[in-house]
């Protein structure tokens, strides 16, 4: 299980990383979308944590990109995870074609859920992981 | 001689009074009728019942005749009965009446001056009912009929009339276009043209036209003295000097505002334009900077009256009293006439917005009317112009028709633009006021959402660190009472960046309730269980009395905990002993059935004049105890604003000292009763059972869930065996590893976890079995033990034998309850 958390803060990609940690999950970081599509095009990843604001490319440009590839990858899940807290990120999110949002701060529990969410729907739940 | 008061027809900001269609004196009259009549037009200006009396009367004695004059008198003293009417304020009555007189007239002498009198009625009843489309097209027929029946003064009262429509209106071009065309029609009647002119002179300064205003008001006065009338001067003179104020003549305005007191001074019907001289002598000395005279004036006019009572000739006055006190630091009086000015301005924006919207169709149809006679005119002009060419004399006819047809057509295209623009003006200027207060909205709730951005995002950093430093079993207990207390702040602070955005959310309307088919029990069940160890920590017993409530429910469950959330912290955040209840049930409603929540405490209680205050935002009781009670003091405010947009509302009762119960009830809707409570017996199908996962890894634990969950009624989720009590569920999911790290210890383990979680079911999901686990497993009491990695598909086949099986031995029992 291979995690991509795009964010800017880098508290806050310490506090993830820690996190999936605890659930044996490794994660691999990048500062902005543009960093991220990169990473995304160079390596496999189960999973994409994306922040929204960031400088440099925000995660709704990121995420709108990310699907307009052609390949396989363009289908690769991605939950938001912002501080943002206005009542239309959720469904601007959903339609530029995130998995999921969550709202920092990020419980640990809501964290993991989200992932769980997206593997097993993605993968239409052939595997439990160990 | 009927002419309308001078004050009236003469006011500056007021709508003008619609005159009565005077006539000269008639000749001494000889029958009885005829005397009537008399007396009914003499008393009509100044006592409209005795004029009504009078006509009634005369109605009698016409019905009397039996000549040929008979129907035309009997509409006569109808015309004279409807006129005393509208006098009176009795528009209703007044209608009938006229109508019947014009009936009559209109069959028998269509083009008489009694024809036109009666329509004349018949719209001062309509322009006075606010009906302005049809006062307008009767005063333009009474105005023809007058004219073929040759009576020129009527005809430019019936003008006067209509430019008193467009004064309401603020169409000051149209005022001047029909006041103009009154007084050039009909010059002979002094008191006719003084009103005129002073209209004239009124508008112009409206259009701020000031040197031609004071030009007719010059006119006007004239007029004024040659009828020796110090009343009508005065009015003018005050006129006057208010257009040189304006117009910033101030020395003029000055020799103009003491001649009108003098004259105001001249004899006692003169006195009544006194107020209008003080108001205008008021903005005078404002305009000289000399607020004090100002403040004098507006002191002496205003003495004794009542200033929420004031009439649209009193705005100006307001206007400068408002100023002057400002000036002077009296912001109680210059607030005073502040609302005075506020409640006339905005009586006569509406007049004018009602008005030009009536006039609006109004104008479209006469502009369209122009705009076809405009196109009539020019075929017939391309006709004379082709005629004009056969004859081979075409010269200037071509120029000068183009011309005119453009000057036509254009004048119809103006007229259409304007009634429009004035329309959008009116309704332009009421909504910028609300135009404004939207953006200050705006631009708090953009602020309230950077700043909540700007919070969460050291926030994650904190409660982040918290729960990792919490989740590490390396951590010794006397550390993570400090971290927990550390998270517990933290979780306080997001609660208050919320609770704020909620708030705003609410304010904007942004705030969207979305219902949906949910367990009310069992959301109780949850809230009961969330609080339940802090209110046994407090020593005060929580009770969950949910017998009475519905179990399945279309409403937003997520508000609804947000409601339960608040209640039952509150609750026990100020109860130190006894007992918080939470009790749940319906109840019937005046619009059918209401969802009761109810929470009560033996709490600190509320004093009854705070019981409003607590539900505003960041009030508690007072400010020592807001000290010692922490929350973010907007909960109340919240569950109040949450359940009135769920169509219903919050209600308190409390006695100090002895405790509160506060009372939420909200419009009730219930689900199709598919899936029997959750909350009571055990689950009959797999669809409603209630699950409790033990993984110690959040990924599995999660995957697991995201399995599991749409498949059944509750999932429930703890990292150990430990943790894992009660005897709501129906089937326990055990990760292998939270078991143990032998086959010995995690035979154990599964045997205490089955009497812990009795009567559920236990199955053991585990990677990595030694051999012969799986019946050690189930000797140990395991209904399963399923090897993973599992496709999701074949585990849940695997939970769903299991329930079956363990369904079988209770169904039985639970028959047998049922019969019972």
């Amino acid at each position: 299980m291979r995690v991509l958390l795009v964010e800017d803060n880098d508290v806050n990609r310490r506090v993830v990383r820690e996190m999936l940690r605890a659930g044996g999950i490794e994660m691999a970081e990048a500062a902005d979308g543009e960093i991220g599509l990169q990473m995304i095009a160079d390596s496999d990843y189960d999973v994409v944590l994306m922040d929204l604001r960031m400088p440099g490319m925000d995660g709704m440009t990121a995420i709108r990109r990310l699907r307009a590839r052609g390949d396989a990858k363009a289908s690769l899940p991605v939950i938001v995870v912002t501080a943002d807290a206005g009542s239309s990120i959720e469904p601007d999110c959903l339609a530029a074609g995130a998995d999921g949002v969550l709202l920092k701060p990020v419980s640990m529990n809501g964290l993991f859920d989200a992932i769980g969410k997206v593997v097993a729907g993605r993968k239409g739940g052939d595997i439990l992981v160990a | 001689m009927f002419a309308a008061s001078a004050a009236a027809v003469l006011a500056t900001a007021a709508p003008a009074a619609r005159a009565f269609a005077p006539e000269p004196a008639a000749l001494a009259p000889a029958t009885p009728f005829d005397q009537r009549v008399a007396a009914a037009k003499q008393a009509m200006m100044a006592d409209p019942q005795t004029a009504l009396s009078e006509s009634l009367a005369a109605l009698d004695a016409a019905r009397r005749e039996t000549g040929a004059a008979r129907s035309e008198r009997i509409a006569t003293a109808q015309w004279l009965q409807g006129e005393a009417l509208l006098r009176l304020n009795r528009l209703d009555a007044a209608r009938p009446v006229i109508r019947e007189g014009l009936k009559a007239v209109a069959s028998g002498s269509p083009d008489s001056k009694l024809h036109g009198d009666l329509l004349m009625a018949q719209a001062g009843v309509l322009a006075t009912q606010g009906q302005v489309q049809p006062a307008l097209a009767d005063f333009h027929a009474a105005y023809r009929i007058f004219g073929k029946a040759g009576e020129a003064r009527s005809q430019a009262i019936a003008l006067m009339n209509i430019g008193s429509i467009y004064q309401d209106a603020r169409d000051y071009a149209k005022v001047l276009q029909y006041y103009a065309q009154a007084a050039d029609l009909y010059p002979g009647d002094p008191s006719l043209l003084v009103s005129a002119r002073n209209n004239i002179g009124n508008a112009l300064r409206e259009q701020k036209r000031f040197a031609e205003a004071e030009a007719e008001f010059e006119r006007a006065r004239a007029i004024a003295r040659e009828m020796k009338s110090a009343l009508i001067e005065a009015h003018v003179m005050a006129n006057l000097a208010a257009t040189e104020v304006e117009h910033g003549k101030l020395d003029a305005a000055q020799r103009h505002v003491n001649e009108a007191l003098r004259l105001a001074n001249a004899d006692a019907a003169a006195r009544e334009a006194l107020p209008g001289v003080w108001a205008v002598a008021a903005r005078l000395e404002l305009a000289r900077n000399r607020p004090q005279a100002a403040a004098a004036l507006a002191e002496r006019a205003f003495a004794g009256v009542d200033l929420e009572k004031t009439s649209l000739l009193d705005r100006d006055f307001h206007e400068t009293a408002y100023r002057a006190y400002l000036a002077l630091g009296d912001e109680p009086r210059a607030l005073a006439h502040l609302r005075a000015f506020k409640r006339l301005d905005d009586e006569a924006r509406d007049l004018a917005a009602s008005t030009n919207a009536a006039l609006m169709s109004a104008q479209f149809d006469y502009a369209n009317q122009a705009s076809r006679i405009a196109r009539l005119k020019a075929s017939q002009l391309q006709k004379d112009v082709e005629l004009a060419r056969a004859r081979g004399v075409i010269t200037n006819v071509l120029l000068a028709g183009s011309v005119v047809v453009g000057v036509l057509l254009l004048g119809a295209f103006l007229s259409i633009r304007r009634s429009r623009n004035e329309v959008r003006d009116a309704n332009g200027k009421l909504s910028k006021a609300n135009a404004a207060l939207e953006k200050a909205v705006q631009a708090r709730t953009e602020f309230l959402a950077t700043t909540s951005h700007e919070i969460r995002t050291p926030l994650n950093g904190i409660l982040g660190m918290t729960q990792v430093i919490l989740a590490d079993p390396r951590l010794d207990a006397e550390l993570k009472d400090k971290v927990n207390l550390l998270h517990g702040s933290g979780e306080t602070m997001r609660a208050l960046v919320d609770d704020i955005l909620d708030l705003s959310k609410i304010e904007t309307g942004k705030m969207v309730i979305a219902a949906a088919e949910m367990d009310l029990r069992k959301l109780c069940e949850e809230t009961a269980r969330l609080w339940a160890e802090k209110a046994d920590a407090k020593g005060v017993a929580l009770t969950l009395d949910i017998d009475a409530a519905p179990t399945r429910i279309v409403a937003d469950a997520g508000r609804l905990r947000q409601i339960l959330f608040n209640l039952m912290s509150n609750a026990i955040k100020f109860t130190h002993e006894g007992a918080v209840t939470l009790s749940v049930r319906a109840e019937p409603g005046p619009d059918g059935e209401r969802l009761v929540v109810a929470v009560t405490d033996t709490g600190i209680g509320i004093p009854k004049e705070r019981h409003e205050d607590v539900f505003e935002p960041f009030r508690q009781v007072d400010g020592s105890i807001t000290r010692n009670y922490e929350g973010t003091g907007l909960g109340l405010a919240i569950c109040r604003n949450l359940a009135r947009a769920m169509g219903g509302d919050i209600a308190l009762e409390s006695t100090l000292g002895k405790g509160s119960t506060f009372t939420v009830r909200i419009a009730l809707q219930r689900a199709a009763e598919t899936r029997p409570g959750v909350g009571g017996a055990a689950a009959e199908s797999f669809a409603e059972a209630r699950l409790l996962l033990i993984d110690a890894n959040p990924l599995s634990q999660a995957v697991l869930r995201a399995v599991v969950q749409p498949q059944v009624a509750s999932v429930e989720a703890v990292s150990a065996c430990a943790d894992a009590a009660g005897d709501h569920f129906d089937l326990v999911i055990c990760d292998g590893a939270a078991l143990g790290d032998t086959a010995d210890a995690r035979a154990g383990a599964v045997a205490r976890l089955r009497r812990a979680v009795a009567p559920a079911a236990v199955v053991v999901l585990i990677a990595g079995a030694e051999p012969g686990e799986s019946a050690q497993l189930t000797a140990a009491g395991a209904a399963q033990v399923i090897a993973k990695p599992i496709p999701a598909p074949m585990l849940l086949a695997a939970l769903r034998a299991g329930f079956a099986e363990r369904k079988a031995p209770v169904a039985d029992s639970s028959a047998q309850s049922r019969l019972a």
